[in-house]
C-alpha cells in the first residue's frame, strides 16, 4: 500500500518511498517498509522476470548515483546512499533464487530465520547429500581426469539445483496464486535443500579454482 | 574468523574419521544437518554386548566447528556406555572448545548427532531381536 508523506524539502505531498518530489523534484530517503518487490516496483511471487529485475536495477542506480548528488546537500547524499545500498541489497535478494526463496519465506511471515539445527526429519536427504559430499572427496585431485570430474559432478549437481528451484517455486505459486499456505511449508523444505546443494557447489568450486 | 586453538587442533587433525558398516547390528549411524549453513555431519558407534561403545567414527562436511565438535565427541564417547554418551550436552562441547556464540550450534549438531546415532542402535537391536525370536 502507498502511504502519502510530506516531502522533506519543500513540504509538498509526495508518495512515501517514491523516489523524487513530484513538486520540487528533490530526492526523497526510501521508505523501510517497502519490501524489495514493492522497491522494484514487481509483483511479490517466486517467478519473477529477470529481465526486468535487471532494468529496472539499472535505470534506477542511474537516477540514485551518488555523483549526481556531490554537489547537492548533506540530507540528498545521504538519501542517494540510502537509495543505492537499499537497491544493492534488493537486487542481490531477489536476484538469487536462493535468497529470493528465503526472503519470501520471510515477507509471508512462514519463517523468521533459517532453522539452525535440523530436526532429523529427513535421513534419505541427509544421506543423499553425504553421497554427494562423499563423492566430491573422492575425486583425486591430482588425478589428470580431475578437472573433467569435477566438471561433471558440477553438472549434476546444477541438474539437481534446477529441479529443486521448480519444485520451491511451484510452492510459492501454490501460495501466492492457489491460496494454498502449505505451499510455503513445501517452498520452505526446497529451499533448505537447495542450501544444502549451494554450499555443496561452494566446496566443489573452490577445488575447481587449483585448475585455473 | 580466528579459532581457538582446541578447534584448530581437532580440525587440523580429526580423530576417527572414517566409517563404519552401517548394516552391522552393533553400529548405530547417526546423521544430521543444519539447514542454515549447509553443513551435514555423520556420527557412527559401535557397541558391544556390555552396552560400552567401543568405537566411535564421524564424517563432517562443514565448517571447522562442526568438525572439531565431532572429532571431539569420537573420543569423549569411546568407552562409554550409552547412557554415559547420552548425557553429554551440547554446552559441554561448546566450553572445551570456547565456540563463540556464532558456532554454538555447530556443538548442537554434534550432541543430536550421539541421539541420533543411538537412536539407530537401539532401533536396530529391537528390529533384531524380533527378527531373532521369530
Amino acid at each position: 500500500m502507498n502511504r502519502v508523506d510530506v516531502c522533506w524539502s519543500c513540504r509538498g505531498g509526495v508518495v512515501a518511498g517514491e523516489g523524487f518530489c513530484p513538486t520540487c523534484r528533490v530526492i526523497q530517503p526510501p521508505d523501510p517498509r517497502r519490501d524489495h518487490f514493492h522497491y522494484f516496483g514487481l509483483n511479490p511471487g517466486f517467478d519473477l522476470d529477470l529481465g526486468v529485475l535487471d532494468t529496472v536495477y539499472r535505470q534506477r542506480q542511474q537516477q540514485f548515483h551518488p555523483d549526481l548528488f556531490v554537489s547537492r546537500g548533506a540530507t540528498e547524499r545521504r538519501y542517494s546512499m540510502e537509495h543505492v545500498t537499499r537497491l544493492n541489497e534488493g537486487y542481490r535478494t531477489l536476484k538469487d533464487p536462493l535468497t529470493r526463496g528465503e526472503y519470501l519465506l520471510k515477507v509471508t511471515g512462514f519463517r523468521e530465520q533459517t532453522p539452525e539445527n535440523a530436526t532429523p526429519s529427513d535421513p534419505a536427504f541427509l544421506l543423499e547429500i553425504m553421497e554427494w559430499r562423499e563423492t566430491l572427496e573422492e575425486v583425486d585431485l591430482k588425478g589428470k581426469n580431475a578437472a573433467v570430474q569435477l566438471q561433471q559432478l558440477r553438472d549434476r549437481m546444477m541438474e539437481t539445483c534446477d529441479a529443486e528451484v521448480v519444485a520451491l517455486g511451484k510452492g510459492f505459486h501454490d501460495w501466492f496464486v492457489g491460496g494454498k499456505r502449505e505451499g510455503l511449508a513445501v517452498a520452505a523444505q526446497h529451499t533448505d535443500r537447495l542450501r544444502y546443494f549451494t554450499r555443496f557447489l561452494d566446496e566443489l568450486d573452490r577445488k575447481s579454482e587449483l585448475f585455473f | 574468523m580466528a579459532y581457538n586453538d582446541k578447534v584448530l587442533e581437532h580440525y587440523e587433525k580429526p580423530r576417527n574419521v572414517g566409517s563404519m558398516d552401517k548394516n552391522d547390528l552393533h553400529v548405530g549411524t547417526g546423521m544430521v544437518g543444519a539447514p542454515a549453513c549447509g553443513d551435514v555431519m555423520k556420527l557412527q558407534i559401535r557397541v558391544n554386548d556390555a552396552g560400552v561403545i567401543d568405537d566411535a567414527k564421524f564424517k563432517t562436511f562443514g565448517c571447522g566447528s562442526a568438525i572439531a565438535s565431532s572429532s571431539l565427541v569420537t573420543e569423549w564417547i569411546k568407552g562409554k556406555t550409552i547412557d554415559q554418551a547420552l548425557s553429554i550436552k551440547n554446552k559441554d562441547i561448546a566450553e572445551e572448545l570456547a565456540l563463540p556464540p556464532v558456532k554454538i550450534h555447530c556443538s548442537v549438531l554434534a550432541e543430536d548427532a550421539i541421539r541420533s546415532a543411538v537412536d539407530d542402535y537401539r532401533k536396530k537391536q529391537k528390529g533384531g531381536a524380533n527378527a531373532s525370536g521369530a
